[in-house]
């Protein structure tokens, strides 16, 4: 069972998989962002919000870097998608799936090297690794949407409560309460929300003890994801079935 | 090196009593039911473009520092030598007036708000220029921007 596959099989269980742990690492990122840069890497509300107040304000440096920001969220968004769905209906679907979550891998982790070797908090850098955390989010929440058919979002909630709200009320209506379709969303939202808050408790905590370090933790669950899909996916175990295979035909002799 | 004179402290948005103000060397205590907050009644707070800043307290005695931006350049933190962080939101920056709202913490709810004038500079021209507009205290920008901070050379 793979979990990053764009597959019309896909259960329930892969959505909630991915959710929760993608959900885990944008609540840590989003953390540890607010706490080194004084910036949120995932409330893009937030920062359209800002965008429009420096507009009014006459403040066009502030909002051309909220721009650039909202901008690096939406490009990692489509990249995403774009790369994912190179691998649609091909046998390497799964290699095109990971491609995106390999580069994010790598953008934080590289935001956790720099910050922990040479950040010297400048406001260029600042912004900057705002901008490259932003983007990572926009890879993530972008791959997570396509994979699932849009039904997983894991970096901002806004939506999500939206969304737990209205499912909370259909439970009050009795010919709703037992569908399918109801409790899957329901779990899955409920499931996101735990894991984000989670996450966001887990990065303030690690960040206050090892600072940027933090950042490596996330990349981390990452590369797990990655590795799973890789290892349980069906061409690497028949790779393995088939060298097993071969090896036992030469240990037996002709 | 330029100097902002600190002219007035105020509260907006406090859901408690006026404090209670004490005051301890030059050290302006203010006693809200669940936290006391410290302040230093200064004189003057002074930017230098090496990202350290000095702030001069009334009875004469200095605190110094680094001032570091964050955010998109609207969050000021100071982090004194003994280890001490303070976090300022820049409100409002312009030639002549510098506005900060200093974060009361969770226990209290309500906005300290600081507000400064710009004092003038009498030495070296090769002012080094911090923005106007974008709220940027560095020295990194190019001149044809408002100063808020200057710094000459030694």
């Amino acid at each position: 069972m793979t979990l990053l596959s764009v597959s019309p099989s896909r259960q329930s269980l892969h959505d909630h998989l991915l959710g929760a742990s993608t959900a885990g690492v944008a609540g840590l990122v989003n953390v540890c962002s607010v706490m080194a840069f004084f910036a949120f890497a995932t409330n893009v509300t937030g920062h359209v919000a800002v965008f429009a107040e420096e507009l009014v304000k006459g403040h066009l440096h502030q909002m051309s870097i909220v721009a650039v920001w909202l901008f690096a969220f939406l490009l990692g968004a489509g990249l995403s998608n774009f790369v994912a769905y190179q691998g649609k209906n091909r046998s390497t679907t799964l290699l095109w799936s990971t491609l995106p979550l390999g580069l994010e891998v790598i953008l934080l982790a590289g935001v956790g090297y720099y910050g922990t070797t040479s950040y010297s908090e400048t406001l260029r850098e600042t912004e900057f690794l705002v901008s490259v955390l932003l983007f990572a989010m926009g890879i993530q929440n972008g791959l997570v949407a396509t994979i699932s058919g849009g039904v997983v979002k894991t970096t901002h909630l806004t939506g999500l409560l939206t969304d737990l709200g209205i499912e909370l009320a259909l439970l009050l209506r009795p010919e709703e309460r037992c569908s399918s379709s109801l409790q899957f969303k329901l779990r899955l939202h409920l499931l996101i929300l735990a894991f984000y808050i989670t996450g966001g408790l887990l990065g303030g905590l690690l960040f206050i003890r090892s600072q940027f370090h933090a950042f490596y933790f996330g990349s981390t669950v990452l590369t797990l994801l990655i590795a799973h899909d890789l290892v349980v996916s069906r061409p690497v175990r028949q790779r393995v079935h088939r060298l097993g295979t071969s090896l036992l035909a030469k240990s037996q002799g002709p | 090196m330029d100097k902002w004179q600190e002219i007035r402290w105020s509260y907006e948005k406090l859901d408690q009593p006026r404090p209670e103000v004490q005051r301890i060397d030059g050290i302006r205590l203010e006693v809200f039911e669940q936290r006391t907050i410290a302040h230093h009644e200064a004189e003057y707070w002074s930017f230098h473009s090496d990202r350290s800043f000095h702030i001069a307290l009334r009875d004469g005695a200095r605190r110094t520092g680094r001032w570091r931006l964050k955010g998109r350049g609207h969050i000021l933190t100071l982090r004194y030598a003994d280890g001490t962080v303070e976090v300022y939101d820049v409100k409002e920056i312009d030639r002549e007036r510098l506005v900060l709202n200093l974060d009361l913490g969770m226990e209290v709810r309500g906005i300290a708000r600081l507000e400064f004038a710009r004092q003038e500079n009498t030495s070296s021209p090769t002012h080094r220029l911090v923005s106007k507009t974008e709220g940027r205290m560095s020295a990194e920008l190019p001149r044809d921007r408002t100063t808020l901070a200057l710094e000459s050379n030694p």
